[in-house]
């Protein structure tokens, strides 16, 4: 799978005087946020957002003003993408419209970045790839965790063997609220398609909006997909109507028997989200940024006791000094473990943009970068499917690629 | 000569080693075994470690009489006869005091005060000859703080004489302090202390030859300021004295439980404790500087 190193100088490539012509589809929460990113790019832009598709009016027009009405806006995304001067899009859109959308875009001769997961079906998944591979145009997945710095960086030791030969990977993404968004009390209707997160028919709910990051990370580690998958999903709180679950455990094998154990839930957020890897030499919590030796070093001697050992060897006989203006009867030691990357403030989507105009520029894909993408998608809705029949779901064959 | 030195953490504090003549092969497989006696003690004896067995002590006993390991009995045993001995100046079981006074919440004093007469030894029903304990009141909660470095180190220095190691000094957190035998080039460790929360700055030293001394005094905050952490259980409120108490004795345990004690008590109650612990050495930084500094016996 994906070296760590290529992905990194592969973000800061491309320092061109072209810009990306970029189509936005979905300026709802995330693809609202993604203009925003790009907007702050300021005179280093790679792209230039020429036009803005949504078909929820609010939307609409929040794209219109986030482009200081520049770019032109279009309530249908097929009329958006007969746009000549069209490089690209990202499409932004409910997860179960990304399929259709994506493929025309493709077809069309169009590079794509769609946000992840992929579709809300595995057949869905398999036409996007099979549109990706049949074109050759990009489809680049948002999973920014493969540009942010920390990441790669833990992957970087990962695969250097720093941690030792990885025995177990643990995630969870823990959140306090009802996930709802706020329908306007005259249009009730709307609730399906402003709530879509919340519907079967839409959304894989946690799997697909959170796991499937945190799948993309334990594949990552582990330079393979899991064998297996199984699990138990559950509405134990927010019982307001919703289909998807309001907690998730699910426990993913890999061949070589290392488990990912994975949990999440939306009625309490005292433990937020994390990823951890263990070897037998070091363990990553990659969200904090943080490594762990197994061994840590041991605490600083005081200046005292280093006195002492000197002296000692020395041949010198002195008072040890164990007092002093800076001494406190007790420090308490408590191994932090170690930064991954010193003042690393990003979570990796403004790398993974530039990457992804880098990309459209050159006109090739990322070797290896749709791969994370699909593999997360496909065992995100393998592992709601685990949940849903309660059997241990292995890769269908039709989903092989 | 060659020096053995190592450190770890430990016991919220960190444990420091040297050994003179010792190989670091050899020095490193004391130290391993040594880090796992202090683990053992910090397992068995934290009330925030994850199945502690103090930390079950402190789940269950109110709710009903536990029985507790041989080696927590004696612990409990010393706690009961120290507890004893001092005069009620020695009490572990005023934890539920020290979280109320460090938390951020404030008490009123009004709910002190019921928090005081909830807490204490006095509240601990502890049966040595069928090993059970049982807490009267909901609000004990036990913590050995005030002597687990003590019982750490009386079985580290054991070992270490069994394993013929004849001099070596170990010091925990620099407060609880193991001299075996003697510094190479004298005829004991030379320990000296500085006093610098007065305005007097003076050094306290001792010479230890098989001996202990544990230090107790104010703390340095992160702001360097001094700061009280000492609970006067009979008096009721923290102790700020401007100095630090060294105590030396031949006991590990017992000077750790004696410098608290010595540094909290009044003029009555140190001459009491005195008169208890008659062979004990006090040297407390007020004290004239005749009675507080010592000949270093130098080889």
């Amino acid at each position: 799978m994906l070296s760590s190193t290529f992905l990194s100088a592969f973000s800061q490539a491309g320092q061109s005087d072209r810009k990306v012509k970029l189509g936005v589809i979905g300026v709802g929460s995330r693809g609202g946020y993604l203009i925003q990113i790009i907007n702050s790019f300021a005179d280093n832009n790679p792209f230039e957002i020429v036009a803005v598709c949504d078909n929820y009016e609010p939307n609409y027009q929040k794209a219109l003003q986030l482009t200081s009405g520049k770019a032109k806006g279009f309530d249908d995304y097929r009329k958006l993408l007969e746009l000549k001067e069209l490089d690209a899009v990202i499409v932004a859109t409910p997860l179960y419209l990304h399929a259709h959308i994506v493929i025309d875009a493709l077809d069309a001769g169009i590079h794509v970045f769609c946000e992840k997961a992929m579709a809300r079906t595995l057949e869905d998944t398999k036409k996007m790839a099979d549109a990706h591979y049949r074109t050759g145009n990009i489809l680049h997945v948002g999973h920014q965790r493969l540009f942010d710095p920390k990441y790669l960086k833990g992957m970087e030791m990962v695969h250097n063997n720093e941690l030792g030969p990885i025995t177990q990977m643990r995630a969870y993404w823990h959140r306090n609220n009802d996930w709802r968004r706020k329908v306007p009390a005259d249009k009730p209707e709307l609730e399906r398609q402003i709530n879509w997160r919340l519907y079967k028919e839409y959304s894989c709910g946690l799997m697909t909006e959170l796991a499937s990051h945190q799948i993309q990370v334990a594949n990552w580690a582990k330079k393979s997909v899991p064998v297996a998958v199984r699990g138990v999903g559950s509405i134990n709180y927010w019982k307001d109507g919703r289909e998807v679950y309001d907690n998730v455990a699910l426990i993913y094998s890999y061949a070589d028997g290392t488990q990912f154990i994975y949990d999440s839930m939306t009625s309490n957020r005292h433990y937020g989200l994390q990823e951890q890897i263990m070897g037998d030499k070091g363990t990553l919590e990659l969200e904090t940024n943080r490594f762990f030796t197994e061994n840590p070093p041991p605490p600083p001697k005081p200046a005292g006791i280093i006195q002492l050992i000197t002296d000692i060897e020395k041949g010198i006989f002195e008072t040890v000094p164990i007092g002093g203006a800076s001494w406190r009867p007790e420090t308490a030691v408590k191994y932090q473990g170690e930064v991954l990357v010193e003042g690393n403030e990003t979570d990796g989507t403004p790398e993974q943009l530039k990457a992804f105009a880098a990309s459209v520029l050159t006109g090739k894909p990322i070797p290896g970068l749709f791969e994370h993408g699909y593999h997360a998608s496909v065992w995100t809705l393998l592992g709601q499917q685990a949940m849903d029949t309660g059997e241990t779901i292995s890769l269908p064959d039709f989903m092989e690629i | 000569m060659e020096v053995y030195s190592n450190s770890f953490g430990a016991m919220n504090t960190r444990f420091v080693m040297v050994i003179p003549e010792m190989s670091q092969e050899d020095g490193d497989e004391l130290c391993k075994a040594i880090q796992s006696i202090v683990e053992k003690w910090e397992n068995r004896l934290s009330r925030f470690r994850e199945g502690a067995e103090l930390q079950r002590i402190n789940a269950l006993a109110y709710e009903s009489t536990i029985s507790v390991s041989t080696e927590m009995a004696t612990v409990i045993d010393a706690c009961d006869q120290y507890h004893s001995l001092t005069a009620g100046l020695f009490d572990p079981a005023l934890a539920s005091i020290y979280d109320a006074l460090k938390s951020t919440k404030s008490i009123s004093d009004r709910d002190l005060e019921i928090l005081k007469a909830a807490s204490g030894w006095k509240n601990v029903e502890w049966d040595n000859t069928y090993r059970t304990i049982h807490f009267s009141t909901p609000k004990i909660i036990l913590d050995m703080g005030g002597i687990g470095k003590g019982i750490a180190l009386k079985e580290v220095t054991a070992w270490l004489t069994s394993k013929n190691v004849k001099n070596a000094f170990l010091s925990f957190g620099e407060s609880s302090i193991a001299g075996i035998g003697a510094h190479p080039y004298g005829e004991g460790w030379p320990v000296g202390v500085q006093n610098s929360h007065g305005a007097d700055s003076q050094e306290s030293t001792c010479l230890l030859r098989d001996e202990f001394i544990s230090i107790s005094g104010l703390q340095k905050n992160q702001d360097n300021e001094s700061a009280a952490h000492i609970y006067h259980p009979i008096k009721g409120r923290l102790v700020n004295k401007p100095w630090n108490v060294m105590v030396k004795c031949q006991c590990p345990i017992q000077a750790e439980v004696l410098s608290t004690s010595m540094y909290m008590a009044d003029e009555i109650e140190l001459q009491k404790l005195k008169k208890t612990f008659p062979s004990v050495h006090w040297i407390g930084s007020s004290q004239p500087k005749e009675e507080s500094s010592h000949h270093i016996y130098k080889k």
